[in-house]
């Protein structure tokens, strides 16, 4: 493993003189382990706060990992291990009529729920890691306005994030292939080699894309932070097939805990589980001051000081959290003086494509994907269907090349189907068209940010720790029904085109994105947007809340526009920015990582 | 064993255990004997009593037939009832059967430990919300937080004892032994509280009939090897070509798929790769 950049970018943040600060940070996920590693390395007290147990073991062991307690057991993961119980944690949500309406809620349960454990969601993710592309940076100014979504440019560029990307790619392992990547890939992505190659390719992935290839498409493998080699102490994955959803037996999968929360124990920070933040608390100027929380399975409530404050609770919880903490300072809730906090929420907007075959693709080996096609990710501004709809442009995103690989998962699907009364249960899980003999792709696509979309707090729902719950109230923009319904049709003719006797399509929005799991992307953000403007942002382009500038959002809420990509590589790019202004300073954050030269397009770095 | 296995031993995968007090030993066997204990038609469930169960094992019979109506073996073969008693009486036999561990249950290693068989130990804030979950609520302040919550106990007794009436009011017996068509029609006759009941039920058979054995059900595998779905047997896994190939025993039906891409393109393609 070419580590380098990583000890030079560690002894860059431990050298020069500090004033030793104590910072807590909210979530031990992809934010919060990404932000603690930086500010323990820089020689600050540290202490992270987790509301879930920790299924790792030795994750602060000089001598390394042991096999952490996860493994493929599809029961426990559907009653909600490691720590996403709808009973205990639900959440509520309704649409933007329903809420005009003055309709409280119309669903109460899973919405979008995030793994609450130590690593976040990411001890659950499949670790596809592409990296947003420059045009998802500016999107405004390149393709705006759109009627009805605010669309903004982020503050800074992808130039400025490249090298951050980088550290965040050596960090976790990415596995991917520089040369395989087609070439309008490369121009929004202009990038070095990975630091290690692709895994094995899953048959149901390649055959997708050969079908994608025989119209014209270029399919490539997807950049995923799964070992395919040993990296930096952890195993090549051993392609168990027990992936997206569950956490990885044999550490294998670059999350949250296994990398950044590791190097942030090893140097130093504290992590404590069980740790439910219910607010932060400030003086009469705005600042932090403490940090207030229910510690232990007793709920004991507890208090701790601290000089700065890391908020990394995954976007919804971190809007919430923003919204209990009332003070005379921030009355309407932490940093919501523009009332902006919760708005602009997006998902991804997710439209399925699958296709039946002859032959089994036993999509249960390896990873849950290994290909992946970006075509639809480019905006269309010649688009007809855009044109006719008043919009300006038509874009995708990111689609996922593989299959079904779990089997109550596929036993549930066939209800789904119309007037099954189950008598059929046996023979459709004898031949399995909807798993075993199943191609499927989900296209991740731009979800404009409305304002109307928002977190707020339920007027009545509790959790179990006695908070009011995250009311969701989300539509989706008719731009991306519209690019659902489009590239639905697209995706349908690849199915043919390998091979499927019958192939369908599942746009966004058919299925309810509240009321159905299945529809749920799990992917979130842009409820505490960074901006420059108070009066339309709610924190700075290093993530200081405004007007409490030493608490620090670093997860991705911040997210000013969503892309059309998986997002946690540049959250964990932007945290790792924001955590170096923390720690030291915004100079030094805008200079980059010490390592690194500086980014020249098109340079491909071996 | 791929690769990617080597180099992780037994003593690694144990190293730490118990330190976190997540391990509590509820020993396969042990749990095998529980479910034993109930398979018989007579005898009491943990929860259930044994006219309950006799109705829950027709039902779940009724929704994944065995022989002589299916060749393949069903949820009675399966012990889905067995499965579901189990959940429903968790908190009566001491180590609740709730989180299987992990990481390998070395399924095809004969007599090696099952890591899957020592179940996790729930906290004290865990066991309030499997408690509210399974028992109700009960009326006690702190399993309220939402108000109050009617549990799977009393789902099931209840759920258990309306479709006993219904039986007896449609059919005119009770529901062992209506015959199976007639079984269809008073399902599709449900009323909502019946459905949601039938609703859950079902789900839980689909645990107990595809879910890992170590939770009570899925007896002998019979719902893993019907579907030939291998389930966890880790540390073995698969090799790089058995992820990137397709079996050989499938290559005519690849052929085929390719057959149908030359229609649906209407130009003869090359196989690549
Ligand atoms: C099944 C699945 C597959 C996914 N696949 C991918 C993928 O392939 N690629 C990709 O880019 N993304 C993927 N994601 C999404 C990815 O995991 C998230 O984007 C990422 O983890 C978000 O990071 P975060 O820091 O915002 O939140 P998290 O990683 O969820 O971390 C937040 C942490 O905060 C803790 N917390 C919350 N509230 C409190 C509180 N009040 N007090 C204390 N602690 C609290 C939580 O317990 C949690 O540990 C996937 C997610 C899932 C669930
Ligand atoms: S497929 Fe690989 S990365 Fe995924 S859980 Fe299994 S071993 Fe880990």
């Amino acid at each position: 493993m070419a580590d380098s950049a990583v000890r030079a970018f560690s002894s860059d943040l431990a050298g020069g003189a500090v004033r030793r600060r104590h910072f807590v940070v909210i979530g031990s996920g992809a934010g919060g382990a990404t932000a603690a590693w930086v500010l323990a390395e820089a020689g600050h007290e540290v202490t992270v706060l987790e509301k879930g147990r920790n299924y790792f073991r030795g994750l602060d062991d000089p001598k390394g990992l042991a096999l952490p307690l996860f493994g493929g057991d599809e029961i426990r993961q559907r009653r909600g291990f490691p720590g996403s119980d709808v009973l205990a944690e639900p959440r509520t949500g309704r649409s933007q009529s329903e809420a005009a309406d003055g309709t409280a809620r119309t669903v109460t349960g899973f919405i979008n729920h995030f793994p609450a454990t130590v690593g976040g969601a990411t001890t659950h993710f499949d670790a596809k890691m592409p990296r947003y592309w420059k045009i998802d940076f500016e999107m405004r100014s390149r393709f705006g306005p759109v009627e009805a979504a605010d669309l903004v440019d982020w503050p800074f560029g992808y130039g400025e994030l490249a090298p951050w990307y980088d550290l965040v790619e050596e960090v976790v392992g990415v596995a991917g292939d520089a040369s395989a990547t087609p070439a309008f890939v490369r121009e929004q992505v202009p990038r070095g080699s990975y630091p290690m190659p692709p895994g094995p390719p899953m048959y149901a992935s390649l055959e997708i894309a050969r079908g994608a290839e025989r119209l014209g498409y270029e399919a490539f493998p997807f950049p995923m932070a799964i070992n395919s080699v040993p990296y930096d102490g952890r195993p090549a994955c051993h392609n168990c097939g027990y992936c997206s959803g569950f956490g990885c037996p044999i550490n294998a999968r670059g999350g949250a805990a296994v990398t950044f929360l590791r190097r942030a124990l090893l140097a130093g920070a504290r992590l404590v589980t069980r740790s439910c933040v219910t607010r932060i608390g400030t003086d009469a100027r705005g600042r932090a001051t403490h940090v207030e929380f229910l510690q232990g399975e007793h709920l004991e409530p507890e208090r701790i000081e601290a000089d700065g404050v890391v908020l990394a609770a995954s976007a919804v919880e971190s809007a919430r959290l923003a919204l209990l903490s009332r003070s005379s300072a921030h009355p309407a809730g932490l940093g919501n003086a523009s009332d902006r906090v919760g708005r602009t929420l997006c998902f991804h907007a997710s439209t399925f494509a699958g296709g039946t075959v002859p032959q089994r693709v036993h999509a249960h080996r390896g990873r849950s994907t290994s290909h992946c096609l970006m075509e639809p990710a480019v905006p269309n501004t010649e688009s007809r269907v855009a044109r006719w709809a008043g919009l300006p442009f038509l874009r995708g995103g990111v689609c996922e090349l593989g299959g079904a690989p779990n089997l109550i998962d596929e036993a549930l699907a066939y209800d789904q189907m119309p007037f099954s009364d189950r008598s059929e249960h046996k023979s459709l899980m004898r031949s399995s068209p909807n798993r075993d003999r199943m191609l499927a792709l989900q296209m991740l696509a731009e979800d404009l940010p409305q304002l109307d979309n928002r977190v707020d707090l339920d007027p009545e729902v509790r959790d179990v720790y006695g908070l009011p719950v995250a009311r969701i109230t989300y539509s989706p923009h008719r731009h991306d029904r519209l690019a659902g319904l489009y590239w639905g049709y697209q995706l349908r003719k690849i199915m043919r085109a390998a091979g499927a006797e019958s192939a369908f399509f599942l746009p966004h929005g058919v299925m309810s994105p509240l009321a159905n799991p299945v529809s749920q992307p799990l992917h979130m953000g842009g409820t505490l947007r960074m901006g420059a403007d108070p009066a339309s942002s709610v924190t700075d382009e290093f993530g200081r809340i405004h007007g409490s500038p030493n608490v620090v959002v670093a997860d991705s809420s911040v997210f000013p526009t969503f892309g059309a990509m998986n997002p946690t590589l540049t959250l964990m790019a932007v945290a790792l920015r924001s955590a170096t202004a923390l720690a030291h300073g915004e100079s030094r954050a805008r200079r980059g990582p010490r390592f690194s030269q500086g980014h020249q397009d098109n340079t491909e770095r071996s | 064993m791929s690769d990617g296995q080597r180099g992780i031993s037994r003593r690694e995968a144990l190293r730490g255990a118990g330190a976190l007090g997540l391990f509590a030993a509820l020993p396969a066997r042990l749990l095998a004997d529980l479910v034993e204990l109930v398979a018989s038609d007579d005898a009491r469930g943990h929860f259930l009593n044994p006219v309950e169960l006799r109705t829950l094992r027709a039902l779940c019979a009724h929704f994944v037939p065995g022989p002589p109506l299916d060749p393949d073996p069903g949820a009675r073969e399966a012990h889905v009832a067995e499965y579901i008693d189990l959940l429903l009486g968790a908190f009566e036999i001491g180590h609740p059967p709730i989180f299987a561990g992990g990481p390998f249950s070395q399924r095809d290693e004969p007599g090696a430990e099952n890591d899957f068989a020592r179940f996790l130990g729930l906290d004290a804030l865990e066991e309030r919300v499997w408690r509210t979950r399974i028992e109700g609520s009960l009326g006690r302040p702190e399993r309220e937080w939402n108000g109050p919550v009617v549990g799977w106990q009393q789902r099931y007794r209840t759920g258990l004892a309306s479709l006993e009436a219904a039986s007896r009011r449609w059919g005119g017996e009770d529901f062992v032994s209506l015959s199976d068509w007639r079984k269809r029609w008073l399902i599709r006759m449900a009323d909502d509280e019946l459905e949601a009941f039938l609703q859950l039920a079902w789900e839980h058979t689909l645990e107990g009939m595809y879910g890992a054995p170590e939770y009570g059900g899925n007896a002998g595998l019979v719902g893993w090897r019907m579907t030939r779905w291998p389930g966890d047997h880790q540390p073995h896994t698969y090799t790089w070509d058995q992820v990137a190939r397709v079996d050989p025993e499938e290559a005519e039906a690849e052929r085929r798929a390719l057959g149908n891409a030359e229609r649906y393109l209407g130009r003869k393609l090359e196989r690549n790769g």
